[in-house]
């Protein structure tokens, strides 16, 4: 039942960039979203011998992640802090995507962190990871109803704050 | 085909797109040309797509071993140790307090050294009480000394009689100096 490091990381360093994105997805914060990572391939080791009994590693690794995140939340909002600017540097993107992404990239942002946790946890998993609503349902802990009715709420929200964005840049023109 | 997106696209922002849909979607706006009134939609999915290449940093597998932790999150750990010792500390001094306070110590040590001291005055209150016993001697004791008064005063009339018999010899010497007449022969 041991599981050595090898096999261990074929197991879950696949998850890394996903669970990373989601994350970052939360806490709107790259560096924070990197620890958390680390932090959750901890756990996951720690749990190493009996992972295999798990049926759905990948979600468990989520939950983990989410949970993490969210407690990253509960604390910066009762030590009130402001988001950095740092949040949207592009340092974890490859390297061709940066120029093209340097103005989209920050506008997605912006318009992702104005959505409330739970829609952005919705969302990004559902448009961002193409995950099926039960499994959605199995990380966040949200009916499937209830996650139909969030994301139908955040896709509008990103139309509109898209559609203010375009008027406005037209509107400088 | 571009009426069919537009019913997808009402379909995907009330939620009721399967993921196959919402993948066609992805490829149809992901292409160089769409159509003017579907350029918006352009950019969100081009977005999304972007938000979905973002990768993550080397996972640090140096410190994995049998009780691995990271720098953050082990700080946390060894503070919550920290804090836990400290409230067990804490709870053991307040139990052991129950039972011998420095309060309660000190009563104990306050009634033994009371009790000592009470001994110790009754001990010298039963002498006390013995001398007290002795004092209620002290009027026989001026009884006896107002008799050594009686006895001076005693002695005193005595001198003054002494005198005054020295006094009367003179005096019967005188009367038989007096009663002295020389014989007639």
């Amino acid at each position: 039942m041991k599981m050595e490091l090898t096999e261990y990381k074929t197991l879950i360093l696949p998850l890394k960039d996903k669970l990373y994105r989601f994350a970052r997805q939360i806490t709107q914060h790259d560096g924070e979203a990197q620890d958390i990572v680390q932090e959750v391939f901890i756990r996951l080791w720690e749990k190493r011998n009996v992972l295999k009994q798990y049926k759905n590693v990948e979600a468990l690794a989520m939950v983990i992640t989410k949970n993490l995140s969210l407690d990253y939340l509960k604390t910066k909002r009762s030590k009130n802090t402001v988001l950095e600017e740092a949040n949207t540097s592009l340092d974890h993107y490859t390297p061709e995507f940066h120029t093209e992404m340097k103005d989209t990239s920050r506008r997605m942002r912006n318009i992702f962190s104005t959505l409330p946790e739970q829609q952005r946890m919705v969302i990004h998993l559902r448009d961002v990871e193409e995950v099926e609503y039960e499994k959605i349902a199995e990380i966040t802990g949200m009916s499937i109803n209830n996650i139909r009715v969030k994301l139908s709420r955040a896709r509008k929200t990103v139309r509109e704050e898209l559609l203010k964005q375009e008027n406005y840049a037209s509107g400088n023109r | 085909m571009h009426r069919e997106i537009d019913k997808l696209i009402e379909k995907y922002f009330e939620s009721n797109t399967s993921l196959e849909e919402e993948k066609a979607l992805k490829r149809f706006f992901n292409q160089e040309e769409v159509p003017p009134h579907l350029e918006k939609y352009q950019k969100y999915f081009g977005m999304i797509d972007q938000e979905r290449r973002q990768i993550a940093g080397e996972i640090d597998f140096s410190t994995f071993s049998a009780s691995a932790r990271s720098q953050k999150y082990r700080g946390i750990r060894n503070w919550s140790i920290a804090a836990t010792i400290v409230l067990l500390l804490g709870i053991g001094l307040m139990l052991d307090q129950q039972y011998t306070s420095p309060d309660e110590a000190e009563v104990i040590k306050a009634f033994e050294q009371t009790k000592i001291a009470l001994s110790y005055a009754g001990n010298h209150f039963n002498k006390g009480m013995a001398e007290a016993q002795e004092m209620s001697h002290f009027p026989k004791a001026m009884e006896k000394f107002n008799e050594i008064n009686y006895y001076q005063k005693s002695l005193n009339e005595m001198k003054e009689l002494k005198t005054f018999s020295n006094g009367y010899q003179k005096m019967t010497m005188f009367k038989n100096f007096t009663n002295y007449q020389p014989t007639k022969k």
